[in-house]
């Protein structure tokens, strides 16, 4: 079954890197254009620029995140052959069709500085980075074993500063629920599912929060890892004194 | 002064032409057609289906209508219609009536039904959906993700009608949301798509009959389905397969 939904989420340090790497490329070829004689037209500019970008690139991966490194010019190539006839032409371009591939390492870079940026701003293990508005939320059962219950928001906002962080063991976890049982005998660790809370302003983060069947654990599943945390008190009602 | 005779009739075609267009696409739906009308549309659009009396016009909304109907060999259909280009257009027909979600908008988990028309004689009591989620865990460079069991059922009763349109309740469609929201946060960046094994979720359905047992329902008969509704047959399930049933 494939829901499909947006709801696009606010990355503030990769749009940022993104906004200074514009920034960056469009000095340089500012800086470019004012040393010739013979202006281009802008929009000609643009459109060298932007074919310019195109390269042959392989994917890699630094510290989990994933980032494609351009290494043949196929752009330039591709102006080089269309513009050269005319040698004055090609000049007058040249510049800008390699500024253009440059772009793509100007891109890389900023993109590779808004990640440390991001783990500053946003530190993986606290909880406030998922959890920075929990005033409207609620839980929705989302398996049989979940009892009829509802969450204690006031609980909630006084652990969020007590919840400790725990390792996950997604096997044991896993066998726990299945190992010589039949479907019908099994639990869930995880019957609920946290909904109405977001994440701090500019994470761009749009974590999955699954709440443990005692009320005290949150599994935090963001688009990178997940995370765990334990409570010293239950957070959901009924269970609080 | 030239230019200004052209300026009339300009801007009377434009502002014709206006009109028209709304008319065309954007006017209240008219009366729906009635039953004999509807059953010459269902067969124009697909001769296969022999449709012969209408069961009822269940409206969806405005703009979204199922009939359900009986045709000429007896079986058990559903027909879905959309009001577009300033017509009803019949954009499905299944003559066998096998449940099946619609999805209206399917950006808005709140506007999917749950569609069914199933042969009255079949001593069937009621149907339980399910919304389900597969458990899964997943270890990798030291990196360890758990999906848990997603596991949520609605029982619908057949013992006044044998067909029906239902939305989903509220506690599906939030847990819809909240999933879907953060795995399309997942897919939105291209480059990190393959990180994760998507989560795989799906609404599947099982048949009980008077005495409370799951039942075994055939299906035959052909279908038609125009490409762009999202109507999706649901995966009959087995009750041996859920947990804590």
């Amino acid at each position: 079954m494939n829901f499909t939904i947006n709801f696009p989420q606010l990355n503030f340090p990769s749009a940022a890197a993104a906004l200074l790497a514009w920034g960056v490329l469009i000095f340089f070829a500012y800086r470019i254009y004012k040393k010739q004689r013979v202006k281009p037209k802008v929009w000609k500019i643009a459109a060298v620029l932007l074919i310019g970008f195109s390269a042959l690139s392989f994917d890699g991966q630094i510290f989990g995140t994933p980032f494609k490194l351009a290494v043949l010019p196929l752009g330039v190539g591709i102006l080089f052959l269309v513009l050269n006839k005319d040698k004055e032409k090609w000049q007058k371009y040249r510049a800008f069709a390699w500024l253009g591939f440059l772009a793509n390492f100007i891109f890389l870079l900023f993109a590779l500085l808004a990640v440390p940026v991001h783990h500053v701003l946003y530190p993986v293990n606290e909880p406030s980075t998922y959890l920075a508005n929990v005033e409207d939320a609620s839980i929705i059962a989302i398996h049989p074993t979940a009892e009829e219950s509802n969450l204690h928001i006031e609980s909630l906002k006084k652990q969020l500063a007590l919840l400790k962080q725990r390792p996950i063991h997604s096997d044991v976890w896993y066998y726990e629920m299945v190992k010589d049982k039949e479907a019908k005998e099994r639990d869930e660790r995880f019957p609920y599912l946290l909904g109405g809370t977001s994440p701090k302003w500019g994470s761009g983060m749009n974590p999955l929060i699954f709440i443990e069947a005692d009320g005290k654990g949150i599994l935090l599943s963001t688009k990178k890892e997940q995370v765990y945390f334990r409570s010293e008190e239950s957070l959901l009602e009924g269970a609080v004194k | 002064m030239m230019k200004r005779k052209m300026l009339l009739p300009l801007a009377a075609v434009v502002l014709a032409a206006a009109f028209f267009a709304y008319w065309f696409f954007f006017s209240k739906p008219t009366a729906f057609p009635v039953n004999e009308q509807a059953v010459a549309e269902i067969n124009r659009t697909f001769p296969k289906a022999y449709s012969r009396t209408i069961q009822e016009a269940i409206k969806l909304d405005d703009r979204h209508m199922v009939l359900p109907f009986i045709s000429k060999v007896k079986n058990y259909g559903l027909s879905y219609w959309v009001w577009r280009n300033h017509k009803w257009n019949v954009v499905s027909v299944d003559t066998n009536g096998k449940p099946s979600i619609w999805k209206i908008n399917p950006a808005d988990p709140s506007s999917y039904y749950l569609i069914w028309n199933l042969k009255p004689e079949h001593p069937l009591n009621s149907i339980d959906f399910y919304l389900i989620g597969e458990r899964g865990y997943h270890i990798s460079g030291g990196i360890e993700d758990y999906q848990p069991r997603v596991q949520m059922k609605e029982k619908i009763s057949l013992r006044e009608k044998s067909y029906g349109a239902v939305k989903l309740t509220k506690q599906w469609t939030a847990a819809i949301q909240v999933l879907s929201q953060a795995e399309s946060a997942k897919n939105s960046d291209m480059l990190t798509m393959d990180l994760f094994p998507e989560a795989s979720m799906f609404i599947g359905w099982i048949p009980y009959d008077k005495a409370g047992k799951e039942s075994n329902v055939m299906f035959d008969g052909p279908s038609y389905s125009t490409s762009y509704e999202a109507i999706e047959e649901l995966r009959p399930i087995n009750e041996s397969d859920m947990e804590r049933p």
